[in-house]
Formats: C-alpha cells, structure tokens, sequence
C-alpha cells in the first residue's frame, strides 16, 4: 500500500533519513522502534507530506503524497498535540473528524461510544475543553480520533507514551482488534519493545536515518530486539 | 523633578495594576471615557482642575511630596499583595482551565459541506482570548467613523477620507480577524494538512465569516444616520466594497503571513511585525488606496453620484472575480505549505 522509494531528508546537509526501499503492504501491523533521532517521526512527517523530501518519493495507494491530495481520504494519523483542536470538546472534536470522513454527528458518537472502555470514563461528556484535558487523555482522544471513518491507513507516533498501563494494554486489545477487521495498514513508532513486539507483525529498525533490520515477528523476536540495542551500550 | 520621579514610580505600579486586572483596567478607561465625554459633549473643561492637581508637582512643597509617596506606597501594596495571590503554582495553573460553553450551531448546517468548518470557527471566536480582541478591534473600528463625520478633524473632511472611514467602520473586523487566516489555525496546522480537506472549503468558510463580520458592521453603524445620510452613505459604500473585494483580498495578504498565533494569549494582538511584509504591503493598494483613488478622483472631476456608482460598479465586478481570486490564493497555500508547517512549529 505504501511505496518508500530512494528518500532521503536532510537539514542543512545533515542526512536524517535515508531509505532505498521500503514497502508495507495489507495487513501489515508494522512497528517503527530506534533510539531518539532515528527518524522515525521524519519518515511518518514524510509519509504525510507535512516535510518535503530532498530526494526520492513516497506512494500511497499507487498515489505520489507530494502530488496529489486523494490519500487523505483514505489516511488518518496521530503524531503529537498539533492534531488535535484544543478548544474544542473531545465530542466537538470528534464530530469535525467526522465530517471530513462523511459521518455525521450520531454515527461519530455511536462510533466512539465504543471506545468508553478505552477512554476509562475520563474523556466523554466531561464539559471540558481538550486543551483542559490531561496528556494522557488528549493521547486517547487523538487515538481514537485517527480510527474514526476506519480509514485504510493509520499512523500512530508514540501511541504507548504518557498512557498508564492499563490503558497501554487497552490499546493493544484496540489494535488487535482493529487489525482482525480491517485489511488495511498500521503504523506505530514505539520505544517500548514489548509493546511493540506484541502487537506488529513486522518490525522495522531504524538507526540514524537508515533501516537496520527489517523482519517480520516471527524472526525477530524481543530477545533480538534487546540483544541489538543492549549491544548499542556496548558500542 | 523628586515629584515627577515619584508620579512616574506611581504610573509604573498602576500601570501593573492594569495588566493584571480587568476590573482596574475597567475603572480606568471608565475614567478616561468619561472625563473625554465631558469635555465633548457637556462642554465641561476639565483641564483646569487637571492643571490644578498637576501643577504643584513642579514645587518643592513637602505636603505635596508627602501625598504622592503615600499614593506610590498604596499602589505599591495593592500590587504586592496581588503578585503574592499569584505566586503559587497551582493557585496559577487553576485559574487556566476555562469553563466550558455548550453551543448550539446546528443553524450552520444550511452551509452544507462548509458547515464543520464554520463550526469550529465561531468556537475559535468565542473560546479564546486573542480572537475576541479581534472582534473587539472589529467593534472599536465602528466609531471610528465618528472622527470623521463629526468633522472632528479638518483634513478628514475630504470625500476620499470619509469613503475611507466607511471601509474601516464596516471591515474593521475583516481586518484584524482576516489578515491571519490562516495563522488562527496555527496550533493544528498539520492536522488540516493531513486531513482531507479541500482548500477551497475552508477559505470559503472563513469568507462568509468575513461577510456576515461585515453586515454586523454595517448594522451597528447606522447610529451614523443621526450625522446624515451623507455619513452613512459612506458606510454603506464601504460595506459594497467590502463585501465585493476586501473580504477575499484580506484573505489573500493573510496567505503570506505566517505568524504562529498563541489563542490563549493577547500578545500582539494589535499589529505584529512579521505579519507585514512586501507582499501584504502590495495588497494594501488594492483594499484601500485603490477605492480611495476611484472615490476621490471621480468626486473632485464628476460628482458623488458617479463615485458611488463607480465603487458600486467595482465591486460587483470584484465579486464575480472570487473564484479566480479564490484559485490564486490556493496555489499560495500550496505553494507555501512546508514553510508555513515549519514556520508553525517554532
């Protein structure tokens, strides 16, 4: 579904990001793990075309991102707090998210209604603007908001940080269960090697800008994963 | 020189008392308003007793300096003991949280496909601080008119100046809330990148918000028909003129401008540097010099009737060029995307 090719983004000659060739396909659940600096946000930025790259391109769908604007109809992401509207309510929130997918505001509620578990009860009809929101919370509300429309392709940045881990492990059960429905693809970046072993199929290593390993779970496992950046110490 | 060194020490604590409360703040241009209103409309000269309260500061008399120490002490406890109620962090971090406002915009659902949009702009007006300045600026510039058609000042009397007055009565909101579109969307810029959005929605929503600023405008001026129908036929000029080509040339400028716009703060909120640069300065000639030049020439060469038709007959004209203007402006925002994104972040 999505076509890295020959990227490389760089500033001020400082390379940060350099993939020959990267290609996630249907159904891929596919985990994005490095130290801070990697370039993990710069290949999801660039997946979004919120930077532009200095060479090469990506495809969405057979779609050039930096040509056309049809992949947003079928792409959602949450990377950090500028995707969320911090003065409105989560359900205001939802229902403008909502509206841009073709929803309207019953089918936006029933949908997140869905999501109360998640939410712990701290999110819905709370008569609170988002930016009086928690981090936590306003993470939970700008996760929940990627899902709605149940668009094909999902980008999550750090959707594990600033959760408690009860939520963390409501989120998986999501994933999982969003991944079992739907043939699309999932992004997520994470630092926290057990979740993401947990819930990807395919796991992809960056290191300053370029893909050291690239395997599916089944061949990398949470040993390899420690071993490598336990050996990065070592280093 | 002692007591005009201890007047100064006075303004600066009152000053602080000002910027720190609304209800100071309030009382002072309460005062201020007040004092100009007499002077205006009763005829009463209050600048004798000024000079009375003001004129023994330049001698030594030691009562004098005695009153204005005690002045400077009392303003300067009153500010102390304000700063001390602030000090405490969450004392601070409390007082953040706004409360919250159900509203009801299902009347904007007629708009259609722009009705989310509009949505979120009227929360975006009414939910945060630096955009109400905007609508207050937007108010403000109603009476502005009144310097004008009082005949106030002598080289305003002028048919340019007046036709000029009739713009910034009806469009001093499309101004001050136009010219940062889309800076207003600075704090989720790179979701209304990523989301699918088409352009031309958006500007048109923020375009019927400048249009409907601008009939508000118009209605709130007709106060200015107790001056004649001569002033408010200024104003209504002004408001065709608006309406026709500067609630979309405002929106244009507003494309170049990237300003990232902190909502929760007043900060700048009238006039900020980089928000002028060649190419909003360029626009300027067709929102304001433009117009001013068609009304003035054909005032002094023919007669008010042609000017007036003659801004009529322009504005339609702009009014049919909205979706090439339209056009233009999107080839901006895209063409400035990444640099506005980035510009955003910082």
């Amino acid at each position: 579904m999505i076509e890295v090719s020959n990227v490389v983004k760089s500033y001020k000659k400082e390379v940060v990001l350099e993939i020959e060739q990267l290609h996630i396909g249907r159904g891929e659940v596919l985990g994005l793990v490095g130290n801070n600096g990697a370039g993990k946000t710069t290949l999801f930025s660039l997946l979004l075309d919120l930077i532009k790259a200095n060479q090469g391109h990506i495809t969405n769908k057979e779609i050039r991102v930096d040509q056309s604007e049809e992949w947003k109809s079928h792409t959602a992401a949450f990377l950090d707090e500028s995707f969320l509207i911090g003065y409105l309510s989560p359900e205001e929130y939802f229902t403008f998210i909502g509206s841009l997918r073709g929803l309207n505001k019953q089918q936006v509620l029933d949908f997140v209604g869905g999501f109360e578990d998640f939410f712990n009860g701290e999110v819905l009809n709370k008569k609170k603007y988002i930016r009086d929101f928690s981090k936590g919370n306003m993470k939970k509300i700008g996760i929940v908001a990627a899902f709605i429309g149940e668009p094909e392709i999902v980008i999550l940045d750090e959707p594990f940080a600033n959760l408690d881990p009860s939520t963390q492990i409501r989120l998986k059960t999501l994933i999982q269960h969003y991944t079992e429905k739907h043939n699309g693809c999932l992004l997520i970046s994470s630092h926290d090697l057990h979740h993401i072993t947990d819930v990807c199929n395919r796991i992809v290593l960056l290191d300053k800008g370029k893909v050291v390993k690239d395997n599916l779970k089944s061949e990398l496992t949470l040993v390899d994963l420690k071993k490598y950046f336990e050996n990065e110490i070592v280093k | 020189m002692a007591s005009i060194y201890i007047a100064l020490l006075a303004n600066h604590f009152l000053n602080m008392l000002v910027n720190n409360s609304k209800v100071v703040f309030a009382v002072m241009l309460s005062l201020l308003l007040g004092l100009l209103s007499l002077q205006f409309y009763f005829g009463v000269d209050v600048t004798p007793y000024s000079f009375e309260i003001f004129a023994p500061f330049s001698s030594l008399n030691p009562l004098v300096i005695g009153a204005l120490i005690l002045w400077v002490v009392l303003l300067y406890t009153l500010v102390f003991y304000q700063y001390r109620s602030q000090m405490y962090l969450d004392a601070g971090l409390l007082d953040k949280k706004t409360k919250f406002r159900e509203n009801d915009y299902t009347f904007l659902e007629r708009f259609g496909p722009l009705a989310p949009f509009l949505k979120m702009d009227l929360a975006l007006i009414t939910r945060n601080k630096r955009s109400k300045s905007a609508v207050i600026a937007g108010f403000i510039f109603v009476f502005y008119g009144l310097l004008f058609f009082t005949g106030a000042v002598e080289s305003y009397e002028s048919p340019a100046w007046q036709f000029f007055a009739g713009i910034f009565v009806t469009g001093g909101f499309m101004f001050s809330f136009g010219q940062y579109v889309p800076s207003w969307d600075s704090a989720y810029y790179p979701l209304l990148m990523s989301q699918n959005i088409r352009y031309i929605d958006y500007l048109n929503s923020k375009w019927y918000l400048v249009q409907i600023a601008i009939i508000i405008s118009t209605i709130l001026a007709t106060f200015y028909l107790y001056l004649g129908w001569d002033a408010y036929r200024y104003v209504l000029l002004g408001m065709i003129y608006n309406l026709g080509i500067n609630s979309y040339m405002v929106l244009w400028g507003g494309a170049f401008v990237k300003t990232k716009i902190d909502l929760g703060s007043n900060k700048k909120a009238f006039g900020d540097k980089s928000a002028i640069n060649y190419k909003t300065m360029l626009l300027i000639l067709p929102k304001l010099a433009l117009p001013l030049l068609i009304y003035g020439l054909s005032a002094y060469y023919f007669s008010h009737e042609l000017a007036s038709i003659a801004i009529i007959a322009v504005s339609i004209l702009g009014f049919t060029l909205k979706k090439p203007v339209f056009r233009q402006i999107e080839k901006v925002y895209k063409k400035e995307k990444y640099t506005t994104l980035k510009a955003y972040k910082s």
